[in-house]
């Protein structure tokens, strides 16, 4: 099957969604390309960090407008790119079309939303049961989503994950050694470094508020910036009203890139650009006009209790 | 008494069918249309409150007997023509289908991925506000020392609110009216679903799944100032515009036949947002007006408040969009105790009176037992905890109380003043909900004893996650 990557870029930036048989041949291309992917991507700056954009497509389109098209702007996304927006499919699919036609100029890695359970309660099922009238297109994404590297060493002087780190996973090599290819289990080290929060007033490990991962404290971040030779930790997962957080004394970073989170949070989001010499540069946003005027083409509650 | 035995339909029957040309009272397909009519928008709240409680029953957050006799199936058209007739216990289940629970208990609802399921976020605050009311009517019901038929309930806007049905045994013993107020196209479109689902029940030799609670129901016409209506012997359901006071007197008092010095726990469950201040203060004033007005009464008002944020700004701007106005909306807990003041229900100087509230967030933290939350945690992952805070410390649920001093406040049994105080304390128990801590009436004899809120998994509930339970706060 031969298909035109930047047709298929530019049909889906406008809306229009790809049929399903073009979705699994891309979804088993993506699969063969991961397959080759390490589970902590090495990746040279200059790069930008793209933290949970969660299926607000205009914002994603708005975040190339400010971030610099791709592959002009190298970029790194830290999973969570379906479930709660209105988009999800749009989303995904742009970001597959993208990593197919740039392999090298930009990464994506896997966050706790790109499993199985999860898209089923938070969206992302029902939306392309609703959008392709089958449950199929789910399964060809959440197949490929197996197969999402799970880490990234930026120049091996930053860490970037989704969720953090936990007990389990103290070093690099620990992440290394995982077996990635299968769902994200409810505990073990994946489900540690998918959920995993980190805990300004604490020290080490304790219980998370999620049911899955720990959070972390000022200790353990220490331990593990001076055990792997990294500076920082880049991570995402957690909603910030200012569209980023810096903890520990910056050794840490929450990088959020989704505005107005369900299109009620009102918070503002962020990506991070770091530079060719690692220093970082938080380039804030707000939600893209259009997210504030469109009409969903599935009607979808704003969920409130009335 | 033991509770009447619970109502089944026969495995091969999809629900009551309905007569040509009636009009269906369920809601109808998804809950998202935006009305032109700001106050059909209003009414069509309720239908949004019932899919979010479905939502959270399939989830299997808490257990609903009556909720899907007012759903109709999601998968479309449910007539006679589409009755399935398999072998006894054998049914075929159609996901879409919400009768399906009458082919198989409870469990076949608890399905993971289906149209219109709430986010977890949503399904968990829906739990907390069912059962938070479930909980406080069943401790005003339940008080010792009160003689049987001595305390009424009133549920403004109760919409298809089912809690009158579920009561248990014990709390319906010390019932003298249960009432419930809503606009006259909500009553008749409620009426129409219980009287249908009796019907029904009736041309099939069944147990009515209504008037076995209650007794047999009335149905009265709207005739020059008197209500449509549905009443017996200890419930009423009754039409009228709570900003109308001169109405909802009509409706309470002639209709109803409250005894006003009886007491008496009014319920706000997220509807005096949508009622002008002006009539709201209007409407809290009479509950208490000298002469006319309730000698004892209570009141458990659950809404949202603008929290004057930006999150608040976006909530107005969201329902908006979808001509859901908020007239009555304030910033927080002290404009809502400054308003009761005004209207004389608090700090007035012949009566007792009290007040105690709590924000969602803070109040669900506080009354879920240990226990329970871990069960809670089985059901479904809470991604999102700053989004839970952020939504839920956007509502309040209060309870004040106003009560004519004892030496002025006529009871028919010569009762002591009732413990308003005590029922304030009891309603926001720490960890007062727990997952037996409410009898449901209707047990399922197939499945033995179903504690509230718990669901047997009967295999059929494909993938069940089990997260570790968090630390408590």
């Amino acid at each position: 099957m031969k298909v035109d990557l930047d047709e298929c870029i530019e049909r889906i930036t406008r809306l229009e969604l790809l049929d399903i048989s073009l979705i699994n041949f891309l979804c088993e291309s993506m699969k063969e390309l991961l397959l080759r992917e390490p589970n902590v991507v090495h990746i040279s700056a200059p790069v930008t960090v793209v933290g949970d954009v969660h299926g607000q497509f205009y914002d994603v389109l708005e975040i190339f407008k400010v971030g610099g098209k791709c592959p002009d702007t190298n970029y790194l996304f830290l999973g969570d790119f379906v479930d709660r927006g209105h988009h999800s499919v749009e989303t995904i699919t742009l970001l597959m079309c993208l990593k197919l036609r740039y392999p090298d100029r930009i990464t994506l890695i896997r966050g706790n939303h790109e499993s199985r359970s999860i898209t089923q309660m938070y969206g992302f099922y029902t939306e392309c049961l609703a959008k392709y009238g089958t449950a199929q297109v789910w399964t060809y994404f959440t197949d490929m989503f197996d197969f999402l590297s799970i880490a990234a060493l930026i120049d091996d002087r930053i860490f970037c994950v989704h969720g953090g780190i936990g007990p389990t996973v103290q070093t690099v090599d620990a992440i290394r050694a995982i077996d990635r290819f299968k769902d994200i289990p409810t505990d073990g080290p994946l489900a540690d470094i998918m959920w995993s929060d980190p805990d300004p007033v604490k020290e080490d490990f304790s219980v998370s508020q999620r049911g899955a991962g720990f959070t972390f404290g000022k200790r353990v971040v220490n331990r593990f910036c001076d055990v792997n030779a990294v500076d920082h930790i880049l991570r995402a997962h957690q909603l910030c009203m200012e569209g980023y957080q810096i903890l520990f004394d910056d050794r840490l970073t929450t990088v959020w890139s989704a505005p107005n989170y369900c299109y009620r949070c009102g918070n503002k989001a962020s990506i991070l650009e770091v530079g060719e010499n690692l220093e970082r540069n938080f380039n804030i946003f707000t939600e893209a006009p259009e997210s504030k005027l469109e009409a969903p083409a599935i009607p979808k509650v704003v969920d409130y209790f009335l | 008494m033991s509770s009447p035995p619970p109502f089944r339909f026969p495995p091969s029957h999809r629900g009551p069918p309905r007569g040509p040309g009636q009009p269906s009272p369920f809601p109808s397909g998804r809950s998202n249309s935006t009305p032109a009519d700001p106050a059909e928008a209003v009414r069509l709240t309720n239908d949004d409150a019932q899919f979010s409680k479905l939502s959270a029953m399939r989830s299997g957050y808490f257990i609903d007997d009556y909720l899907p006799f007012f759903m109709q199936p999601l998968s479309g058209d449910a007539g006679p023509e589409a009755v399935i007739s398999t072998a006894e216990g054998s049914a075929r289940i159609d996901p879409g289908c919400v009768h399906s629970r009458l082919t198989r208990p409870a469990f076949a609802l608890r399905q993971v991925a289906y149209p219109d399921r709430r986010p977890p976020v949503i399904n968990r605050g829906t739990y907390i506000r069912v059962r938070l009311f479930d909980w406080a009517v069943e401790a005003f019901l339940r008080q010792p020392g009160v003689g049987p038929g001595s305390l009424q309930v009133v549920s403004i806007g109760a919409g298809f609110d089912t809690r009158p049905f579920y009561l248990s045994a014990g709390a319906r013993e010390n019932l003298r009216t249960y009432v419930e107020v809503d606009f006259p196209e909500v009553v008749a479109r409620k009426m129409a679903a219980m009287q249908q689902a009796d019907h029904f029940a009736q041309t099939q030799g069944l147990d009515l799944p209504f008037a076995s609670v209650y007794g047999p129901l009335h149905a009265s016409a709207a005739d020059g100032d008197l209500p449509l209506s549905l009443t017996s012997e200890k419930y009423a359901l009754v039409a009228a515009d709570a900003a109308d006071t001169a109405a909802l007197g009509r409706a309470l008092f002639d209709v109803a036949r409250l005894d006003r010095h009886r007491p008496t726990l009014f319920l706000f469950e997220c509807v005096m947002v949508y009622i002008r201040p002006a009539a709201a203060d209007g409407l809290f004033a009479w509950l208490v007006a000298p002469d006319t007005g309730f000698s004892s009464v209570g009141m458990l008002l659950f809404e949202m408040i603008g929290g004057g944020d930006h999150f608040g700004e976006m909530m107005v701007k969201n329902l908006k969009s979808r001509n859901i106005q908020l007239p009555g909306l304030l910033d927080d807990l002290g404009a809502h105790r400054a308003r009761l003041q005004r209207a004389g229900f608090l700090q007035t100087p012949s009566r007792r009176t009290g007040f105690a509230g709590f924000n969602l967030h803070e109040l669900f933290a506080r009354v879920v037992s240990r226990a329970e939350l871990r069960r809670l945690n089985t059901l479904e992952p809470l991604d999102e905890v700053e989004e839970w805070a952020l939504l839920m410390s956007h509502y309040v649920m209060y309870c004040g109380y106003s009560e004519a001093e004892a030496a002025g406040a006529k009871s028919a049994t010569q009762q002591v003043a009732h413990p308003w105080e005590a029922f304030q304390q009891r309603c926001f128990a720490q960890g007062c909900l727990e997952s037996r801590s409410i009898d449901r009436a209707a047990a399922d004899p197939a499945l033995g004893p179903i504690p509230g809120g718990r669901l047997p998994d009967g295999g059929r509930t494909g993938g069940r996650l089990s997260f570790r339970a968090p630390s408590p706060p």
